[in-house]
């Protein structure tokens, strides 16, 4: 049930919620964390945050995703590089 | 200011590294001390030690270690240092710190000072993989691990299964063990001394390190890149200290074939599995006893090998075997990962010896090369 809220949810609602997790896992990022932090670039967002953003992005888009195939340091610096991520992968999807 | 500074390792540094490696290696600190010891400061390849640690208040906090290797590619052959990055750990605290990204880029920086090349990873975990990933290095593809289970555990799997799936069962299902007892090489070592194949197949507790080297020369190379196993490689790779080896062997006078069983002693890893390290023959007969001595004698719960690169006819003698075919997983992982370095980098075409490294049909990978194996 969750996973389908997840799917269905906003852009919005993804952004919001991806944020208040990101507080939950603990990164140390200097200042306010907003859509636009950057993340990787920072190296802040290193192996086990990804490992969180993974499966919730998964949860996201409804299906595994295989991360060797995604530029991870250009995709998904920004939360909202992620959220546009979701989106191609949601729009593409069959 | 970053909170961290990167310094590479000296021998004082040897027990800190032992007691943070019990969050990978073992929780034995004398264990992680002998690993350490053989995998670096024995490595045959490298007179330095390329282990990059970030510290914090003067303590250690992490660690990434890149041991050397010697690796071959093309026809006539050509020989290349190649660097695999291994061993990274992180006290818990100092995670989501930015530590790895630091040590990484220290490490690049000085691999860079020395000359141009590539770096694998060949045992990386999903974080490592995710962390290395998000800083550039690229997948050579997936393992691909096929893996033969004993009537025994395919039946704990049914039940485990079926307790997943029925509420009344469930309690019952607790009691099972997760996984398989820890395996052993006892049965295999008892069945072996009988020599039941008449001595064409043949069981010993040492590798023949020459005899192999030997072997692996007689047959040539595809030109595809692997690394080179020569005599040093064999006598080296085998005394880690992680592990136990069985090899079988075939041929009388001369060596025809060889299987290395391995099996890990660490209480950090899976313990239930035995893997197939490495696997030649002078052709598909040998191979084929060379497996079934294996499978019939050790009665293992679980026999492990990695399929991506392996010959069409060694998939075939494993299918005959009773190894399911190796399924792709949609996580990608596990997998190898490479990046370049120096000018191989900057050339923008990852290549060696000509050939591009991230075609996985460039590449005759096993699992000796790891730390799998």
């Amino acid at each position: 049930m969750r996973r389908n809220e997840g799917v269905l949810a906003s852009r919005q609602a993804r952004r919001e919620e991806l944020l208040a997790l990101m507080k939950t896992w603990d990164v140390a990022v200097d200042g306010a964390l907003t859509a636009d932090t950057p993340l990787i670039e920072s190296g802040l967002f290193d192996s086990l945050a990804l490992f969180n953003l993974v499966v919730w992005v998964e949860g996201q888009v409804g299906a595994p995703l295989d991360p060797t195939t995604v530029d991870l340091a250009a995709e998904w610096n920004t939360v909202t590089g992620v959220l546009d991520f979701i989106d191609r992968r949601r729009g593409s999807a069959p | 200011m970053s909170a961290y500074e990167v310094l590479k390792y000296r021998p004082e540094h040897k027990a800190r590294i032992a007691e943070l490696q019990c969050d990978l290696w073992s929780s034995d600190p004398a264990l992680n001390a002998a690993i350490l010891e053989w995998r670096y400061e024995r490595n045959p390849y490298l007179d330095d030690i390329p282990i990059y640690l970030a510290t914090s208040h003067g303590r250690i906090v992490a660690m990434r270690g890149f041991y050397g290797g010697r690796w071959e590619a093309g026809i006539p052959r050509q020989e290349n240092l190649v660097y695999c990055a291994d061993d990274l750990v992180i006290a818990p605290e100092h995670r989501n710190r930015g530590v790895f990204t630091l040590i990484m880029k220290a490490a690049f920086d000085d691999l860079q000072a020395s000359g141009d090349g590539i770096v694998l990873t060949l045992s990386g975990g999903m974080t490592t993989v995710l962390g290395s990933l998000a800083m550039g290095w690229k997948s050579i593809g997936q393992t691909l691990p096929t893996r033969l289970l004993s009537n025994r555990t395919r039946l704990l799997q049914l039940i485990r299964s079926y307790g997943a799936e029925v509420p009344v069962a469930r309690q019952a299902v607790r009691w099972l063990p997760d996984r398989g007892r820890p395996e052993r090489f006892t049965r295999l070592d008892s069945v072996g001394a009988t020599r039941p194949s008449g001595g064409r197949v043949w069981l010993a507790r040492e590798p023949q390190a020459q005899a192999m080297a030997e072997l692996i020369e007689r047959l040539g190379t595809d030109g595809r890149i692997r690394h080179v196993r020569d005599a040093k490689y064999f006598a080296w790779r085998f005394a880690n200290p992680m592990n136990e080896y069985r090899f079988l062997y075939a041929g009388a006078d001369r060596l025809t074939g060889y299987l290395v069983l391995r099996r890990c002693i660490s209480d950090r890893f899976d313990t239930s599995a035995v893997y197939v390290s490495d696997w030649e023959g002078e052709n598909v007969a040998i191979k084929r006893d060379l497996l079934r001595a294996a499978i019939d004698w050790g009665g293992f719960s679980e026999l492990m090998a990695w399929t991506a690169t392996a010959a069409r006819e060694t998939v075939q003698i494993l299918l005959e075997a009773g190894f399911p075919e190796a399924v792709r997983s949609p996580r990608g992982i596990p997998c190898i990962l490479v990046k370049p370095y120096g000018t191989t980098a900057s050339a923008g075409t990852w290549t060696m010896a000509g050939k591009s490294v991230l075609d996985p049909s460039n590449w005759d990978l096993r699992m000796l090369y790891s730390m799998q194996g």
